[in-house]
């Protein structure tokens, strides 16, 4: 008994190993890359173009998403007869780097701005500027601040798709409760309010969560950014030692001492594991202030949540109410890496993707804001809940740009660790500020 | 009388704790099982619940075709047993010849070569990973599975240690009576010392299965494209995604774990007997 | 008769060559030219792209003055002193109850063994659920005993503490090796000894220990090479994006789990400097080197005197 079952043991394995020896088989085969839920389509165009030349795209997004993007994939392929892209869902960035590095590159590859400055700054991508040139592209269908997110050194090395700011999400019922009326202007009325409504339950934890510590990301920038603070300045360069962030810091960490930093922090690690899902904290009526992006109010919807908010700007300062607005700027954008097989096939496909056309599916699909102006009207993008508002904050083009980095995951890496260490305690804000200065000194 | 009574229930105490200490630790040990395969079939809202309850309020097994759907598991076993067993085959087939030229072989070289395999086992991976990384991608090798299983065919310094020292347990008087009746090095190595060491090479094989099954850094660096994928990479892949599903994750898991439950079930003699032994001599 | 010996001597010489070749060509391939290209590209300044540009000890400048070189140097030691360890004394206790004869006994082994041989991925999937402070059962039964569990891997100070345990998981081919050398130890040892009225603990310190010295040392040795090695879990942890503190710094909360092979990993793939990458590659290699020398050494003195039975 015990010999046949190792015999199907071995037979199933041998059988295994002979399907996946099939796709090994054809290492250069690049038709034997999948495309999810693209498939038929594609299928029905080679029909006809059986002579078109495949152009490569890899994107991050999974799932949902992806399905998205393949979507677009497929209209611009019905479009034309000349190209055929084939995308490819890749979620590890890793994997994006090795490839980009070896002759298995892609040929068009969508990742954030930010990422598309450091890849530029180590020699990773093409420039588009030459191709612009070509062809009289008109970037000017963009906003002002999606074009300079991609541009480096006065040229242009990828386009924009989607557009991120953050705002503040608050919970109305809560700051009600809590005897105010309208949302706070400045962090210091933000203090004051998130103090009022924070409540701790009888053994010392936190059950509903007034001042905005999380997301951390949003943490270490727009709550960063209100008070005036920057990481880098115009020229790229790190600025640890700004006031501005040691004021942001400095009022973050006497909101953990008035209500203990331990507790917050078992908060935060529950936030942290079930954000955006259907227990989400902001969605579960947990949290006053959320500094998060567009696609809240979509999730909101999806997950049925009935919590009753608002959208308003980031605040300012009582000194400086003008820093009221900021947040980061960010871009999904489409660029093309330097070992690029197809390069005007990927030109091509680049510029439809990110015209008013090719954007505005994947915006939609996505629940994500738009770079091209045109769409900041259109009925069906101002139609998506809470885009109005999202739009209105975009004109007034106050967004803090990444820098032009080689080291920026570096630097971002050490910020974090800073923070993580101010945050428990561990070093006061400005000693942390000072051994980060020190520490990244020598990045670029 | 009274002191009859104290040992046996010094006994009766020893054995309660001694009880009582493996039942614990064997929960300890079974508790991570228990907990993986209890959440797969949750709902993520189930998961999610405070506080914290073992058993599902209700058992989903919807987690499971979602697992399968969402990353291409058996295009990724496939992979998998693909690289396994060729790897198994390039070490059963380079290791014995190694171990037996170091063992049994009276040359100048063995005790250089034999201090070399030893050495080679202080060399961390990071080292060779960048280099290694540079070649194959000159040689447009990345993606493929080239630099996954060429190595198995030169053999692992680990495997080469354990069997060497097997084969210097077999008695030289065998070989000796096959020299004088005119046998060649070769056939000595292939007639005689080859099938005694039969048990050796299973327990090889089966560390060659663990490490090719599991590993990690070399797919991680060198397999690009989702359809290459191994296992352990596809997995990867599933956790780093934006907002994790917890309860599908876990029957991913499951599913991941389960052909290496089975077979442990099905060689269970040969693994124990032959990792207990393989250290024993060092 | 003189020519013949020489044949013979030659003859197993080219036998020898003949028959190790495969490994001595991988030697060259896998081991010399990358440790040779490796120490080249210490000098260098290259990511995957560029070609080597060189820069002569500017990595090196650069690795002494990172703090971070450090920080993953120590993180890595605690690695390398604490878990080693720990692991070897966890294998050690359960070998010792495998080997004692009892009902459930094969059960108890399989269930001590099984975890060792689940692929770390899945592994390090389930733990990093069952650390969650909210949501994870550990916390949840460390409250039943009313004790208000910590942070786990989003607290900096516990997270080298939940590396650890969970290495501890992990024992089962260690702990078979170990059982296999109990079980090797004559049984007239313990006889004779309990004749003469020695205890159980003075059995075992006095017998055992001696006897199986050898192969706890071999095993220690092993397994600080790997923990010098350590990186699939925490790379795994570091990228994961729940359970986690998503987004943060590149070796976990304040850095603590950041180990020196995740950092070269990092360099070389994240940050792209792979010259500094390799010096600190060399370097790793130099320590391991140098460690498992004195440790062979120191041990080996110690196994001879107390072996000596």
């Amino acid at each position: 008994m015990k010999k046949v079952l190792s015999m199907i043991m071995v037979v199933s394995l041998i059988v295994l190993a002979l399907t996946g020896c099939s796709g090994a088989a054809k290492p250069a085969d690049e038709a034997a890359a999948e495309v999810t839920g693209g498939e038929e389509a594609s299928q029905a165009e080679s029909a006809d173009n059986t002579t078109a030349e495949v152009v490569t795209f890899w994107y991050n997004n999974t799932g949902d998403e992806a399905l998205v993007y393949e979507k677009a994939i497929s209209e611009y392929n019905a479009s034309q007869s000349k190209y055929k892209v084939e995308g490819l869902s890749v979620s590890d960035a890793q994997k994006l780097i090795v490839a980009m590095s070896s002759n298995e590159s892609p040929d068009v590859i969508k990742v954030s701005n930010q990422t598309v400055m450091q890849y530029q700054k180590n020699g990773l991508l093409e420039s588009l500027q030459p191709y612009a040139d070509n062809d009289t592209f008109d970037v000017s269908i963009y906003s002002e601040q999606s074009i300079a997110a991609n541009t480096i050194d006065g040229d242009i090395y990828a386009l924009p798709l989607d557009a991120y700011t953050i705002q503040m999400f608050y919970n109305k019922d809560l700051l009600e409760e809590a005897g105010y009326s309208d949302p706070p202007e400045t962090m210091e009325e933000m203090y004051e309010m998130a103090a009022a409504v924070t409540q701790v339950g009888a053994d010392g934890t936190i059950e509903i969560l007034g001042y905005p510590l999380f997301p951390y990301a949003s943490a270490r920038q727009e709550l960063i950014y209100g008070f005036g603070g920057r990481w880098w300045n115009e020229n790229s360069e790190v600025t640890p030692l700004d006031p501005g962030i040691l004021a942001s810091l400095e009022m973050n960490v006497k909101f953990r001492n008035q209500f203990g930093g331990k507790a917050l922090d078992g908060f935060v690690g529950t936030a942290n594991t079930n954000r955006y899902t259907e227990q989400d904290m902001f969605f579960q009526g947990k949290q006053l202030f959320r500094l998060d992006g567009s696609w809240l109010p979509t999730m909101m919807d999806n997950f049925g949540s009935t919590v009753n908010y608002g959208i308003t700007l980031i605040p300012g300062t009582e000194a400086n109410p003008e820093y009221r607005g900021t947040s980061r700027y960010e871009t999904d954008s489409i660029a093309v890496p330097l070992m690029a097989e197809n390069k005007d096939g990927a030109w091509d496909f680049t510029k439809w993707l990110c015209s008013e056309e090719g954007a505005k599916i994947v915006n939609l699909g996505n629940g994500n804001l738009p770079s091209v102006i045109s769409l900041y009207d259109d009925p069906d993008i101002i139609a998506v809940p809470g885009f109005a508002e999202f739009i209105d904050a975009l004109k007034l083009e106050k967004g803090i740009q990444y820098p032009e980095m080689t080291d920026y995951d570096e630097y971002i890496s050490m910020v974090n660790a800073t923070l993580d260490a101010v945050y428990a305690g561990t070093q006061t804000p400005e000693d942390a500020l000072n051994a980060l200065a020190e520490q990244s000194k020598n990045l670029r | 009388m009274n002191k009859y009574l104290s040992v046996q229930t010094k006994k009766i105490i020893g054995k309660i704790l001694f009880y009582g200490l493996v039942f614990v630790l064997t929960i300890i040990f079974i508790s991570p099982f228990l907990v993986m395969v209890l959440t797969s079939f949750k709902t993520n809202n189930d998961a999610f619940t405070i506080p914290v309850k073992l058993l599902p309020r209700e058992w989903v097994a919807e987690n499971y075709p979602a697992a399968l759907a969402a990353i291409p598991y058996f295009k990724y076993m496939g992979n998998t047993a693909f690289i396994t067993f060729v790897s198994i085959c390039g070490q059963l087939l380079v290791t014995p010849m190694v171990a037996y030229s170091l063992a049994k072989i009276k040359w100048k070289g063995a005790d250089i070569i034999s201090g070399l395999v030893m050495a080679t086992m202080m060399v961390p991976i990071t080292v060779t990973m960048v280099p290694m990384y540079k070649i194959y991608s000159m040689l447009g090798l990345t993606n493929t599975y080239v630099p996954l299983i060429l190595p198995a065919f030169f053999g692992k310094a680990f495997y080469i240690v354990i069997a060497r020292q097997f084969f210097a347990g077999i008695p030289n008087s065998l070989l000796e009576a096959a020299k004088i009746d005119g046998a060649s090095e070769f056939q000595r190595f292939y007639k005689i010392a080859l099938p005694l060491c039969k048990s050796v090479m299973t327990t090889i094989g089966i560390y060659a299965f663990l490490d090719a099954w599991s590993d990690y850094l070399y797919p991680l660096i060198f397999i690009t494209k989702p359809d290459r994928y191994t296992l352990s990479l596809g997995l990867q892949q599933y956790m780093s995604e934006y907002s994790v599903d917890w309860a599908r994750l876990m029957a991913a898991a499951v599913v991941f774990v389960l052909p290496v439950i089975i077979c442990f079930a099905v060689f269970q003699k040969n693994f124990v007997e032959g990792i207990a032994t393989s250290g024993l001599k060092a | 008769m003189k020519r013949r010996k020489l044949n013979q001597t030659q003859r197993d010489f080219v036998n020898g060559l003949l028959f190790a070749s495969p490994w001595i060509i991988g030697f060259f391939a896998f081991s010399v030219y990358p440790l040779i290209s490796s120490l080249y590209y210490s000098f260098t300044k290259f990511n995957a792209v560029t070609s080597p540009e060189w820069v002569g000890l500017d990595n090196f400048i650069d690795i002494i003055n990172d703090s971070l070189v450090w920080k993953s140097l120590g993180n890595t030691l605690f690695m390398v002193f604490v878990s080693t360890p720990v692991n070897l004394f966890v294998a050690l206790l359960l070998a010792s109850i495998v080997c004692s004869n009892f009902k459930g006994r094969g059960f108890v082994r399989t269930a001590f063994f099984l975890p060792s041989i689940i692929p770390m991925v899945a592994a390090t999937m389930v733990w990093i659920w069952m650390f969650d402070p909210t949501y994870g059962y550990i916390n949840n039964v460390l409250s039943w005993f009313g004790i208000n569990g910590p942070a786990w891997l989003m607290d900096a100070d516990y997270t080298k503490w939940a590396l650890v345990i969970m290495g501890t998981w992990n024992t089962g081919t260690t702990m078979l090796v170990c059982m296999a050398s109990l079980q090797s130890v004559p049984k007239s040892y313990y006889e004779s000894a309990e004749i003469d009225g020695a205890g159980k603990i003075s059995k075992f310190f006095n017998i055992t220990i001696p006897c199986i010295a050898h192969v706890l040392v071999y095993q220690a040795v092993l397994g600080m090479i790997n923990a010098f090695q350590y990186f699939q879990q925490v790379y795994i942890i570091t990228t994961a994006n729940s359970g986690v503190k998503g987004g943060g710094a590149a070796g976990g909360p304040e850095n603590s789990i950041l180990m020196y092979p995740l950092y070269i990993f990092r360099n070389a793939f994240s940050y792209l400097k792979m010259g500094k990458a390799s010096a600190m590659a060399w370097l790793l290699f130099i320590v391991v080197a140098l460690m498992t020398i004195i440790m062979t050494k120191v041990t080996k003195k110690v196994t001879e005197n107390a072996g000596g039975e």
